[in-house]
């Protein structure tokens, strides 16, 4: 990955997710958010991770997006005084807990010996790209084509469950 | 189809007809025209499917054990063992609720269909090889139950009880999946590059480590034990299991505490029989798992009046006298063998008197109005002696008393205990046995020595052939079996297919 790339990105998924918090408006909040979670595909992507950065889109920043801003649709949350709140522990345990991710980070860096980026990214690069993974998940040598299929059997009896316990009549 | 696929699909077999079965059902209840038209023709397709799976369970139950799917799976008698005592549980399921479903106006075919997968997912965790399949053969069968738990839909308790499940099998779930992810980690090197999920490297991984194992793996293997022991209903995990047993429609009750325990049992003894290597560590966490869970099951269920809350606090009772089992399969060679034959042994009389006893209630039950308390039951020998005197010999079961199916049961577990040299936990075991007396009288005697009043249900409402059925099989085969406990001995062999790693 080139430098400039890098910092292009770090700049604006830390900027976003800054703003994410400090915001006052949810919408604007969720809109940080989406920012956020793009950027982090494509870090995967330039990591050679192009399924994970795939399912980050497709998940992340598609079907969880959407669920967060239909919950502050639900709860009519557009007015920007509506997440203000006073005398609240939470920001001191937000710094806090996020002071001791900090340092749990870079004692993990010290401790233990982590690959140069450049090296990272052309050694796993037949691992994390879509092709590897479709060989990986339907060649009957492995053990994960059986419980891939299992789960449509999971999809199915969810699907069902849900239909049973939404509708009142039948 | 690729050719090479054949011998990996015929071994799952009978878990196959029983999805299929599933589907059927699900598509001719609500796509076909005619269906409805014949009475009970979705339980009637899922007992042929039930009996066809237990036909090739049954016919493979002697054969030497293989690994399909890349190690996925592993298929021996153990696991078809396992997989027949499931599927007379979900037979006993269908028959119960037939009639009562039809009280309840609640008949739908979706209730046979949940009933078969969730039923496909336990027998999966019998025989799962690999955590992932474990996890999603554990979800497969909780998700039906979360909606057979909810299955009354207009019934308040019912909702409560699904999404109590529901919210609280959200979290365990996490707990295996995280349990998983660190086992995934901790055994790093086990299969080349990266760790591994499979039971059968993880085991000889452990081998190779002279007994010692790293802290990444004991956590992974202390979340894993949560999340199998919320499923299991293992104090402390228990909270969620008299709310929802009191709170699903009986015959779902019945279902669930015997299906989800004989599913988690399995999946506990897969497991930690690969586990065993490094038996030190887990084996004490175990054993107070053990004690904490037959003393709290049996102490909470004195005191209560109602008798599906009982029940539920008993089948708690019930799991910690199957972890002493698990327990000793750590001792020696022999302990461990005895033990795992003590277990599917234990599994299959739990399931018959579990399924007998709610059986009896549905047989009370009439419409609007479940028999579910001590008060329902007074003086039950006087209005309606034979579902009474049933109910006294599935007690008599329950508490472990001879001649009857749960004495040799509990015997076995304790004689495996002793030979595996915990002679505490074998004492405590009988201790809590002799404890549990005390509430499976009580119902005795509210039933035989009390004066029935106006609270009194005036006897068997909803006696149909399915119940009497049920009820009359499991009375049977809970004194056969406890006189003749040989006659069940290919189902001990059986579990000789687990080998001591």
């Amino acid at each position: 990955m080139s430098p400039l790339l890098f910092w292009i990105l770090a700049v604006v998924s830390v900027g976003a997710a800054v703003l994410m918090i400090t915001t006052k408006n949810p919408v604007r909040s969720a809109l940080a958010l989406v920012t956020t979670f793009l950027c982090v595909a494509v870090y995967y992507i330039t990591l050679s991770a192009q399924f994970i950065a795939a399912v980050q889109v497709i998940v992340y920043a598609g079907a969880i997006m959407v669920l967060f801003l239909f919950v502050i649709m639900l709860l009519n949350l557009g007015a920007p005084q509506a997440l203000e709140e006073k005398g609240s522990l939470q920001p001191v345990i937000a710094w806090s807990l996020g002071g001791i991710l900090l340092l749990t980070l870079t004692a993990a860096r010290s401790l233990f010996t982590l690959n140069s980026p450049q090296a990272g990214a052309n050694v796993y690069e037949p691992l994390g790209t879509v092709r590897a993974i479709g060989l990986n998940l339907f060649d009957p040598a492995q053990p994960w084509l059986f419980p891939f299929e299992m789960t449509s059997i999971l999809l199915l009896v969810a699907t069902v469950g849900a239909i049973i316990m939404a509708k009142r009549q039948v | 189809m690729n050719p090479n696929m054949t011998p990996n699909l015929m071994a799952v077999l009978p878990t196959l007809i029983i999805m299929v079965t599933g589907m059927v059902v699900l598509i001719g209840d609500s796509c076909l025209k005619g269906w409805k038209s014949t009475k009970s023709l979705s339980a009637i397709v899922t007992l042929i499917g039930i009996a066809a799976a237990g036909f090739f369970a049954l016919s493979r139950i002697t054969e030497d054990s293989i690994i399909v799917f890349g190690g996925a799976v592993v298929i021996d008698s153990f696991s078809n063992g396992t997989a027949l005592i499931l599927l007379a549980t979900a037979a006993f399921a269908t028959l119960l609720a037939m009639t009562y479903l039809e009280n309840k106006n609640l008949n739908l075919g979706e209730y046979y269909a949940l009933v078969l997968f969730s039923t496909s997912g336990s027998m999966l965790m019998a025989s799962a090889n690999d955590l992932i399949v474990l996890f999603i053969a554990i979800e497969i069968l909780s998700v039906a139950l979360y909606v057979l738990a909810g299955f009354a839909r207009t019934d308040e308790k019912s909702e409560e009880s699904a999404l109590k499940y529901f919210l609280l099998g959200a979290f365990a779930a996490g707990f295996l999946l995280y349990g998983i992810a660190l086992i995934y980690g901790g055994t790093a090197g086990a299969a080349g590059n990266g760790g591994t999920t499979n039971l059968t490297l993880i085991s000889e991984f452990l081998r190779h480590t002279n007994g010692v194992a790293n802290p990444m793996l004991m956590a992974g293997i202390a979340l894993l034990l949560v999340g199998l022991g919320f499923k299991a209903g293992l104090v402390p995990f228990h909270m969620w299991t008299p709310d929802v047993y009191e709170g699903a429609p009986t015959s779902v009750t019945a279902y669930m505490a015997a299906g989800a325990k004989i599913g988690a049992f399995a999946a506990i003894v897969r497991v930690f029989n690969a586990f065993i290597p490094i038996s030190p560590y887990w084996l004490i966490a175990l054993q107070v798992l053990a004690v904490l869970t037959m003393f709290g099951g049996n102490l909470l269920a004195i005191v209560q009046e109602n008798v599906k809350r009982m029940l539920a606090y008993s089948s708690i009772a019930h799991a910690g006298y199957l972890l002493v089992g698990v327990c000793a399969m750590a001792g020696n060679p022999r302990a461990h063998d005895t033990a795992l034959g003590a277990i599917l042994f234990y599994l299959f009389g739990y399931m018959l008197v579990t399924m007998g006893s709610f059986g009896i209630l549905i047989w009370l039950s009439k419409r609007g109005h479940d028999c579910t308390t001590m008060n329902d039951l007074k003086g039950l020998a006087k209005t309606d002696p034979t579902a009474a005197y049933t109910m006294l010999i599935f007690m008599l079961s329950l508490a472990g008393i001879p001649l009857t199916v749960g004495f040799f049961g509990k015997l076995q577990i304790f004689n495996a205990s002793l030979m595996a040299g915990q002679v505490g936990i074998a004492i405590s075991m009988a201790v809590a046995s002799i404890i549990s007396v005390y509430y499976y009288l009580k119902v005795v005697w509210t039933m035989c020595f009390q004066e029935p009043d106006g609270n009194t249900v005036e006897g068997r409402a909803t006696s149909s052939f399915g119940v009497n059925v049920t009820v009359g099989l499991s009375a049977i085969g809970c004194v056969l079996f406890g006189i003749l406990p040989q006659t069940l001995q290919f189902l001990i062999n059986a579990s000789n297919s687990i080998m001591r790693p």
